[in-house]
């Protein structure tokens, strides 16, 4: 602990942190305009400077590691003069036209203007006509309102790692260049638009639609993907013909601490249409329910929702169905027996502090775009090595990977098994069983089939020799691998003898509540009630046509689970105005106020905890974490590796953009598009397809189409397949990953 | 010495406007430039002051060109407020009273827009640009006055006469001999935008592993901010962008794109330091070059000479290899001759020869015969250790059991040294003339203290006599021991042989580790290339052309034994003035070439600068390093660099000290 004075205030600071840092965390204010907590000093604005005694001139305190013993002074009149002259310049091209601006009331320029007391602009202004930039889809720059506070390079270089801006030089023409069109990588999420604190980056939804103050904001958690991002819905009443109506105008997050992706930020406005409190449906779906065999549902619903369900099975016997969460729960359980432990054990938090990252069967970037900023930050922190591990490469990593084995596609076994020989051979107290199972691994066989060489292997071990921190994560290539139970038991063995830490990412929201409170059943069977899911009676806030809608999640108070196992709260951003599956409950008996009764009954023994609702949204961080629970198990004795079967032909490899992860999108009025399929010129000469060329996809699962992009950034001849907007008609869902199809060109529509 | 008719360099304010007759005018203390190049020098304009040398010169215009000089650079930078905008309102109030239109108001607006920059720029460039404004408007106040009331353009407003020629430098650009960008690629570091960073390193220094582990770095000697705590560790810093470079999957990271070939060709003999700096220059200018290297392997003595603990060789062949990618062809085992040469005269547009310094320097002791067994010259020896340890070529050194004495006091001797214990030597002696000191000057403080950690044994103050031998084997040597008496007159000290003083070591090895010298026997004797009385190739130490028209020289077999980054200082310069020769026939130094020496001679940094607008007391951090027990065993590398953290914390500390300085000249 470092000791010092900030305007005659004692005050403790830790060793490394700045001098800006210590006086917020003091609660002394220094103005700042370029200054943001969750990235490296800008030191743009120079705002930030302070007096700091004995030493000549003014310290800028925003870069300025604390010292002990140091007298610092943020107000006096100087800095007040200097501060003041910083502001002058600024407005000397900043066009004070807020009236129609949209950043007018939440503008930080605009607050510090007001601050330093300056009206007119002293120095000459130069007119300079800056035509606006369209940023990809959703977000525009105007130049001439940029004050150059760097905070959109930093978030993209960062936060987000896709270092698609830089400061384009040119004096009073200096700007921001965005090169996301280049080779598509900009990931569109927003981030930098987010963190500008002028009305330079908008986002063209936005535009000219509301003012920052009539909005409300109303906090709640993502409902587009497992991470659970915390985030503001900010609503408003609009008049209408039909009278007020309450919608979400735009999705907001405390800039300094958290991000969001596009998904989060841009995919608002999914709510339902047609609810209703009609007595004669809520008898139908009392019939459903009464005589249902099969209950089918996504796990795109709360942890009280999943308890309902849960209970419906305890007391009578229905199966519970659901694909997305089924390959997953059954892959964790088998984990837990192997690791010994009642869950993984990382977080996105022990990602960022690693040494090693090993990634698994996971396509981070648009899988897990908070484990992506995690890897950035121990690359950019602890120079990290990260060794991805997949059968496509992905450019977007080239900023961090230390290390890219791109295997065979059906290999996963293969590899796990080459893995635990690798990383688990050598470890002290070894069971002998396990030893036997190693030596009789066919090492040339494993590597040749998987492609995976010896040295590639050899590297991945060098790579984490000098880490004390490895971390492995794992994703949904995984979960529903033919052979998944036998891959959960080799990555068990990984973290219990291999020095990894495991991180799963869950393959949907809430897959990992799911998994944790209901039994799943693999088959439907008899009459099915299906939520967002086909049946014979249907409910749900996403699937079109619907017997019965329900609230989305953006409708309703409950809790997720996240992939760092937290427990999160839903807030009610819109009202709801339909039945709830807690109606239903009530209806057939349940003494049940509010759904959120369940909260602090989850499963105890999964680790859920007595916790009410309100204490969640109080806690913070918000939400609490399941423990994770050392189990008594015996060492899992892994199956005898299955031989490696071979993909030929054309290989789709179902994956959706982090901007699209779920159908839910297709609800919001941004993000609604259909699914593209995408690959390599290679693929296009060998498919002897075109870029925007309609094609048709025939696989096992049926024949459907889409249109065909060459995608610079793609190598080798696998193709991604987007399939969110067919989510919801059953396809790809908890089936492997990766499919042969054949495409044809012939008689599809243009 | 000399008297100019103004100055204000470092505070010492020089008026001799009124002092009557050249005479009777006060000197200044300073080695202030008088020309540049050839041309004699009107005008020195920098971050701290501004000397004029005779009346004629316009005061207003001088402050104009100066600030017109800053608002091109911020131009290029635009990084912070006050410097964006602060630089363009300087000059446009500057120009506006040049031009006989300025108003009263404009100078209380410089004044404001000066402090402004003074006090909060990012980079002391805005910080300093101010300072001879102020200075000039201050002392040349009736002529700014003039200007303005009168309505009058600045006396030589519209006159053609003068060239102003800026340079962008900073004190430990200034003090590095290749010039590397430091600031710039410590920006990189900083902003956690590595690969910036090493391509600012690779603006000049296309060995960007090496530089970043093994550079004596004289810049750190010169770095502003010991004033006001510790150097900046840039030496270290210039390491992570090189390893980013190479771990992350970059393709590689040329500072600038690769020109199209100019249709000229050029021979490089020596695949060294500068051998491959030449080419790596020359090839992104697109001119074609070979480069013959009578060894096995690239690289010269930074291969062969500097072992594997301190330059890992796979670290080494990054650059290497980036070179090759600029397009060099390097043909090795291909010793070049008299022969050779002749034709290569015919064969190619321009020569460089960059040979080196590869045969060690005698001890001069008595019975110093090379056939007596246990003699060992220390290239031979570090040749012999390197090629094996690095390539598995010829056999391996081991010393197991027995004792070394090796004589020196530089980078080589403590190769040897650290490389004998390695071999597995029972006793690793290390004798040297003078003291303690001087061999941390030579070296470097980290590896004399790693050298002491593996068990070295330093003797001061000593030096080998006579060499002992029975029937031609080593038996032992007798060593006289020396003291050092000051010279009275403020002088070197002498080393003077104490008598009695002698004492033996038993030994089986004698290294001679002194010095080297350069191996011209290849050069057509017909040339008669001039050489200098170290018997090394002589230039003119600035375009590097040798007596003979069309060849080049550079690195240590024209400077003699030095540093690394001294034969890529040299070479990249030789290589800008051979593309040129190229395109124009014509051997001459560009303006900012004769800036850089204009500026090294007058030296940049000014150690009793008192620092102002940074907080000193935050000390520069300390990269991990091998455990002795565990590295004595082998040849991994020792140093671990800076990690991540420490060097974003060295990178804030970093002042961006650049500065402009310029000279007015008469046109030619
Ligand atoms: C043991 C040792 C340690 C050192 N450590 C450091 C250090 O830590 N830091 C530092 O800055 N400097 C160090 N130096 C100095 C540094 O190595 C030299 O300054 C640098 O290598 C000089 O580069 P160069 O290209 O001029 O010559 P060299 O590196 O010597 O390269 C010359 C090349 O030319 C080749 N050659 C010579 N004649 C012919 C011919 N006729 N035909 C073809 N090829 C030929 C040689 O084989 C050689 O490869 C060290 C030197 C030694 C010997
Ligand atoms: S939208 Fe995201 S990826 Fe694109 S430039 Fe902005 S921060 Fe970078
Ligand atoms: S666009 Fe916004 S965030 Fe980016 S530099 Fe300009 S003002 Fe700052
Ligand atoms: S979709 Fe996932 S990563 Fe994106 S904001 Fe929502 S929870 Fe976060
Ligand atoms: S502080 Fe930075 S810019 Fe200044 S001399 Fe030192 S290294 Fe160079
Ligand atoms: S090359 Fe050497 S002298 Fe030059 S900047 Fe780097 S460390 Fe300093
Ligand atoms: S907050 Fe320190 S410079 Fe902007």
């Amino acid at each position: 602990m470092i000791k010092l004075t900030i305007n005659q205030k004692p005050i403790t600071a830790r060793s490394g942190q700045t001098i800006l840092e210590a006086a917020r965390e003091a609660g002394v204010y220094i103005p700042t305009l370029c200054y943001l907590k969750k990235v490296s000093a800008i030191g743009a604005c120079r705002l930030c400077v302070v007096e700091v005694e004995n030493e000549a001139g003014l310290v800028l305190s925003c870069q300025t590691p604390v010292r002990e013993g140091i007298v610092v002074r943020t107000q006096s009149p100087a800095l007040f003069k200097e501060r003041q002259r910083i502001m002058a310049l600024y407005n000397v091209n900043h066009p004070l036209e807020c009236g129609v601006c949209d950043k007018s009331g939440e503008c930080e320029l605009q607050n510090k203007t007001a601050e330093f007391q300056l009206s007119d602009q002293p120095f000459a202004a130069k007119e300079m006509h800056r035509p606006i930039e369209q940023w990809g889809g959703f977000i525009q720059y105007d130049p001439s309102l940029c004050i150059l506070c760097e905070r959109c390079t930093r978030v993209c270089n960062e936060i987000v790692g896709d270092n698609r801006l830089s400061i384009e030089p040119g004096g009073y023409k200096s700007k921001i260049a965005w090169r996301g069109g280049d080779d598509n990588r900009c990931a569109e999420c927003g981030e930098c638009m987010a963190v500008c604190p002028v009305g330079a980056l908008v986002s063209t939804h936005f535009k000219n639609r509301a003012n920052a103050w009539e909005m409300k904001k109303i906090p709640s958690t993502c409902a587009h993907c497992s991470a659970g991002c915390q985030l503001d819905y900010e609503v408003r009443y609009s008049g209408s013909a039909h009278g007020s109506e309450r919608s979400v105008y735009r999705v907001s997050n405390d800039i300094h601490e958290s991000s969001l992706c596009a998904a989060g930020r841009f995919g608002y406005g999914f709510e339902p249409d047609g609810a209703s409190r009609d007595e004669a449906l809520m008898r139908r779906a009392l019939e459903a329910f009464a005589q249902a065999k099969t209950i089918r549902f996504t796990p795109r619903i709360s942890n009280e929702e999943a308890h309902l369900l849960q209970g419906l099975k305890a007391c009578r016997d229905v199966n519970l169905v659901c694909d997305e969460a089924y390959g997953f729960s059954r892959f964790l359980s088998r984990y837990s027996q192997s690791a010994g432990e009642s869950l993984y054990d990382a977080t996105t938090e022990d990602v960022a502090q690693s040494d090693a990252i090993v990634l698994f069967g996971c396509a981070v970037v648009d899988e897990a775009p908070t484990v992506r900023t995690a890897i950035h930050q121990a690359v950019i922190n602890r120079g990290a090595s990260v060794a991805y591990l997949h059968p496509i490469e992905d450019v977007r990593l080239s900023r961090v990977s230390t290390q890219v084995c791109r295997y065979e596609v059906g290999a996963e076994e293969g590899v796990a098994a080459l893995l635990v020989r690798q990383f688990v051979a050598n470890a002290a107290s070894l069971p002998e069983s396990l030893k036997e199972w190693i030596g009789a691994l066919d090492e040339g066989y494993l590597g040749a089939e998987s492609n995976l060489s010896e040295e590639e292997l050899e590297q991945l071990l060098a790579s984490i020799r000098r880490a004390p921190k490895r971390t492995l994560v794992v994703g949904a290539d995984l979960y529903n691998h033919p052979r998944a139970e036998a891959i959960a038991t080799l990555i068990g063995l990984l973290r219990r003898y291999g020095g990894f830490s495991v991180l799963m990412v869950p393959p949907a929201t809430n897959a990992l509540g799911v998994a944790l409170i209901c039994d799943l059943s693999s088959e439907a069977q008899g009459y099915t009630v299906g939520i967002d899911s086909p049946g014979d009676f249907t409910m749900g806030s996403l699937m079109p046509g619907v017997d019965m809608v329900l609230p989305a999640l953006s409708q309703q108070e409950g809790t997720l689970t996240s992939m760092d196992k937290r427990v999160l709260p839903l807030n009610v951003a819109i009202p709801f105005s339909g039945w709830t599956l807690g109606d239903i409950f009530v209806r057939t008996g349940m003494d049940l106020e509010w759904l959120i009764d369940l909260t602090p009954k989850l499963p105890g023994g999964r680790g859920y905890q007595a916790i009410s609702f309100d204490a969640l949204r109080s806690a913070s961080p918000v939400g609490y974490a399941l423990p994770v629970a050392k189990l008594e198990v015996p060492t899992a004795q892994p199956e005898p590796v299955e031989a490696i079967g071979e993909f030929n032909g054309t290989v789709v490899f179902h994956l959706n953009p982090a901007s699209h992860p779920t159908g839910t999108v297709m609800r919001t009025k941004a993000l609604r598009r259909e699914g593209e399929l995408r690959a390599s010129a290679q693929f296009a000469l060998a498919a002897r397809v075109a870029d925007g060329q309609r094609v048709r996809l025939k696989s096992a699962a049926g024949s459907f189409e889409r249109t065909f992009r060459v995608d610079a950034s793609l190598k080798g001849t696998i193709a991604l397949l987007e399939s969110f907007d067919q989510l919801l008609e059953n396809r790809s869902r908890g089936v492997y990953r990766y499919e042969t199809v054949q495409i044809e060109t012939e008689g599809v529509g243009a | 010495m000399s008297a100019p008719l103004f100055s204000t360099w470092r505070g010492e304010l020089i008026d001799n406007r009124d002092s009557g007759d050249r005479e009777s005018w006060q000197e200044s203390s300073l080695k202030l430039p008088l020309s540049l190049g050839d041309r004699p020098c009107r005008a020195f304009i920098g971050w701290d002051g501004v000397a004029i040398y005779d009346e004629s010169v316009d005061p207003v215009r001088l402050a104009m060109e100066y600030a017109a000089q800053y608002q091109c650079y911020s131009e290029a930078c635009g990084r912070c407020a006050p410097g964006r905008w602060g630089g363009r309102i300087l000059y446009d109030l500057l120009d506006k009273i040049a031009r006989g239109e300025g108003e009263r108001a404009d100078l209380a607006h410089l004044q404001e827009t000066c402090s402004a920059m003074r006090a909060t720029s990012k980079c002391e460039i805005g910080r300093t640009v101010p300072v001879p404004i102020l200075q000039l408007m201050e002392h040349y106040a009736t002529i700014f006055e003039q200007c303005i009331e009168a309505g009058q353009k600045s006396p030589e407003y519209d006159q053609e006469g003068t060239r102003y020629a800026a340079h962008v430098t900073a004190p430990c650009m200034d003090a590095c001999p290749d010039r590397v960008d430091i600031p710039a690629y410590i920006e990189g570091v900083r902003d956690r935008l590595l690969d910036e960073s090493v391509k600012a390193t690779r603006k000049a220094m296309p060995l960007a592993h090496t530089c970043g582990r093994v550079c004596p770095h004289p810049c750190e000697s010169a770095c502003r901010r010991a004033n006001l705590d510790t150097p900046i560790s840039i030496m270290e810093l210039k390491r992570l962008g090189a390893d980013f470079e190479a771990d992350r999957q970059q393709h590689w990271l040329h500072p600038v794109e690769k020109r199209p070939e100019i249709g000229k060709r050029v021979a490089i003999v020596g695949a060294g330091p500068a051998g491959l700096t030449t080419a790596y220059y020359l090839c992104m200018n697109g001119v074609a070059c070979d480069i013959y290297e009578a060894l096995p392997v690239p690289g010269g003595e930074v291969m062969v000479g500097v072992p594997e603990y301190r330059m890992p060789k796979e670290k080494y062949l990054e650059d290497i290899r980036f070179v090759e990618a600029s397009g060099a062809k390097i043909h090795l085992n291909t010793p070049v001759d008299a022969d050779m040469l002749r034709r290569f005269e015919q064969e190619y547009d321009a020569i460089m020869l960059a040979s080196g310094t590869r045969i060690s320097k005698k001890i001069r002791c008595e019975n110093e015969r090379p056939e007596i067994e246990g003699y060992w010259s220390a290239i031979e020896f570090l040749d012999q250790i390197n090629l094996w340890e690095k390539y598995r070529i010829g056999s391996a050194v081991d010393l197991t059991g027995k004792t070394v004495v090796c004589v020196g006091g530089g980078f080589t001797s403590m190769d040897v040294v650290r490389c004998s214990i390695r071999a597995g030597a029972k006793r690793v002696v290390m004798l040297y003339r003078r003291d303690e000191r001087t061999i941390i000057n030579n070296t470097s403080l980290e590896e004399y203290h790693e050298a002491v950690e593996e068990g070295v044994e330093f003797i001061f103050h000593s030096a080998i006599a006579q060499m002992v031998d029975e029937n031609d084997v080593l038996k032992e040597v007798l060593c006289n021991r020396f003291e050092m008496v000051p010279d009275p007159d403020g002088g070197r000290p002498k080393l003077v042989k104490i008598e009695g003083g002698d004492y033996t070591i038993e030994c089986d090895y004698v290294i001679p580790a002194v010095s080297q010298d350069a191996d011209l026997s290849y050069l057509p004797e017909e040339w008669e290339l001039e050489k200098t009385s170290w018997n090394t190739l002589k230039t003119d130490g600035k375009t590097y052309m040798t007596s003979r028209p069309g060849i080049w020289a550079s690195g240590a077999c024209e400077y003699g034994p030095m540093t690394i980054v001294n034969a890529v200082g040299q070479a990249r310069r030789a290589a800008d003035v051979m593309y040129r020769y190229l395109l124009t026939g014509e051997v001459k130094n560009s303006e900012s070439e004769e800036m850089e020496d204009l500026l090294r001679r007058f030296r940049v940094y000014d150690k009793k600068e008192a620092i102002t607008g940074w907080m000193g007391g935050l000390e520069r951090p300390e990269s991990e390093r091998l455990d002795v027990a565990y590295r004595i065993q082998n040849n991994e590398e020792v140093n671990f660099g800076l990690t991540p953290m420490q060097a974003y914390a060295e990178a804030e500390r970093c002042m961006r000290c650049y500065y402009i300085a310029m000279v007015a000249v008469a046109h030619d």
